[in-house]
């Protein structure tokens, strides 16, 4: 690229060319463009080649700007603002929210009745005491009912008996005992099974070590035998070698008087 | 955005943004970004490579406000920061591809030729047999010093000083990159067959 400053002349040129004359460097210029032809004619190109350039900016495809930046600090007072009133989420929060929709049950006349051997939540005032029976009509308990949840309301003005009553803190007494009474007995038997998988575990254990001795037992009483037998061979080879020897030596034996016998000195003397 | 900074200066929207207020630098993004996503598709030659250098440089310039010493010279500034992110991709362009010269085309294709890559951009797809493509393709063959000059005067209005401080060069230099990017790219236009006397 060619970064040699232009001359002067040139400098005015391009000065002009883009308006950044004032009105008496515009006088001059305009002056040595009429006595300077080359000038002029480079003049004419430049303007040309401007012409052409501003045809790239027609059609040119619109853009539309995108960018934006997204303050978060701003976004999160924004939400603030708009549920201030809403308390932020916590489990203390939580735990309020639900005791406070069970106090307006309760006060809407939600009640825990005893039904027969279970607990029932119920809508509706309690039985003040508990009704005596009415021979003349009809009674119907729930146990007449095929599910236990539902009572059946009779239509035809029958005065319906349930044997519900309202659980007292010794109902609940007795119904945890109840379940820890079960759950005892249950973790009894999950031990007492426990138990015996591990005495079969441990017997078949004793069995196969048991088993296992009296194999390695055998196995070496027959290796001891082997080497008794092996022994007793032995014996017996050498006691038929001394015998042999023997033999050959009364062959060629001395005269039983020759024979070197033992001197008693006691005799000797 | 915030409606009321539309009304506002630059130099008021860099103090508001630099306070802390991002819908004051969005309204400055809103108001540039076009032009500075004009000038990048004319440097680097393809689309979505410019959206992509524009968003960085809006993201740079939200980044180093604080070092702006006159909050008057955004546009100018922002542009610098573009124009110094097209060289850096222009820069890792030559080194990812072997230099070659001038690539020729078929009669009608129009070809991009940057740093001895040739594509085709979206535009010049689109204004193939137009002379919109014809005189961006002439841009592109231009030295990257003599294009950002020409493109920076001719179509963002930057004066020669201006551009000589963003490119830390004398006004005069500007001029004459521009002297002579203009008389080459009225050349390749002329041998293309393309003149003034033509358009009319």
């Amino acid at each position: 690229m060619n970064d040699e400053t232009l001359d002067p002349k040139r400098q005015t040129l391009i000065a002009a060319l883009y308006g950044e004359l004032d009105a008496e460097e515009l006088a001059k210029f305009q002056a040595l463009l009429e006595e300077d032809a080359a000038l002029r004619a480079e003049w004419e190109e430049l303007r040309e080649a401007r012409a052409l350039l501003e045809t790239a900016t027609m059609n040119e495809p619109a853009h539309t700007p995108e960018f934006v930046f997204i303050d978060r600090s701003q976004k999160e007072a924004k939400r603030k603002r708009g549920f201030a009133w809403l308390p932020a989420f916590s489990p203390a929060w939580g735990f309020a929210s639900a005791a406070a929709c069970l106090a307006i049950l309760m006060g809407a006349g939600l009640r825990l009745d005893h039904v027969d051997n279970g607990l029932m939540l119920r809508f509706g005032p309690g039985p003040a005491s508990k009704p005596t029976p009415v021979p003349a009509t009809q009674t119907v308990t729930p146990q007449e009912s095929k599910s236990p949840l539902v009572t059946p309301i009779p239509n035809d003005g029958t005065h319906i008996e349930t044997t519900a009553q309202v659980v007292t803190r010794d109902d609940l007494n007795q119904y945890s005992n109840r379940i820890l009474v079960s759950l005892t007995r249950l973790m009894d038997e999950s031990q007492d099974r426990q138990r015996k998988e591990f005495g079969y575990m441990m017997g078949r254990f004793y069995e196969e070590m048991a088993n296992e001795q009296e194999r390695k037992y055998e196995s070496l009483r027959q290796r001891v035998d082997g080497i008794g037998l092996g022994l007793m061979s032995e014996q017996t080879r050498t006691s038929q070698q001394i015998s042999r020897l023997t033999d050959q030596v009364r062959g060629t034996a001395l005269p039983a008087d020759s024979v070197a016998t033992p001197r008693n000195p006691d005799k000797d003397k | 955005m915030d409606e009321r900074f539309q009304g506002l200066q630059d130099a008021e929207l860099v103090v508001l943004a630099r306070e802390g207020h991002v819908d004051a630098f969005n309204c400055l993004a809103g108001r540039w970004e076009p032009s500075i996503f004009r000038f990048t598709r004319r440097m680097l030659g393809n689309t979505e490579e410019a959206r992509d250098v524009s968003q960085e440089t809006l993201v740079k310039a939200y980044l180093n406000l604080q070092k702006l010493r006159e909050p008057a010279r955004f546009k100018a500034w922002a542009h610098h920061i573009a124009l110094n992110l097209c060289r850096d991709r222009q820069r890792s362009r030559k080194y990812r591809q072997p230099s070659e010269s001038y690539i020729e085309g078929e009669p009608g294709e129009l070809h991009v030729v940057e740093g001895g890559r040739s594509f085709k951009s979206p535009e010049s797809e689109a204004h193939q047999s137009g002379l919109t493509g014809l005189v961006e393709e002439v841009l592109a063959t231009l030295p990257l010093e003599q294009r950002s000059a020409i493109l920076l005067r001719e179509y963002h209005g930057f004066t020669a000083e201006e551009i000589g401080a963003m490119t830390e060069v004398p006004a005069a230099t500007v001029r004459t990159r521009i002297y002579y990017g203009l008389r080459s790219a009225r050349r390749q236009l002329k041998e293309r067959g393309v003149t003034e006397a033509g358009l009319r």
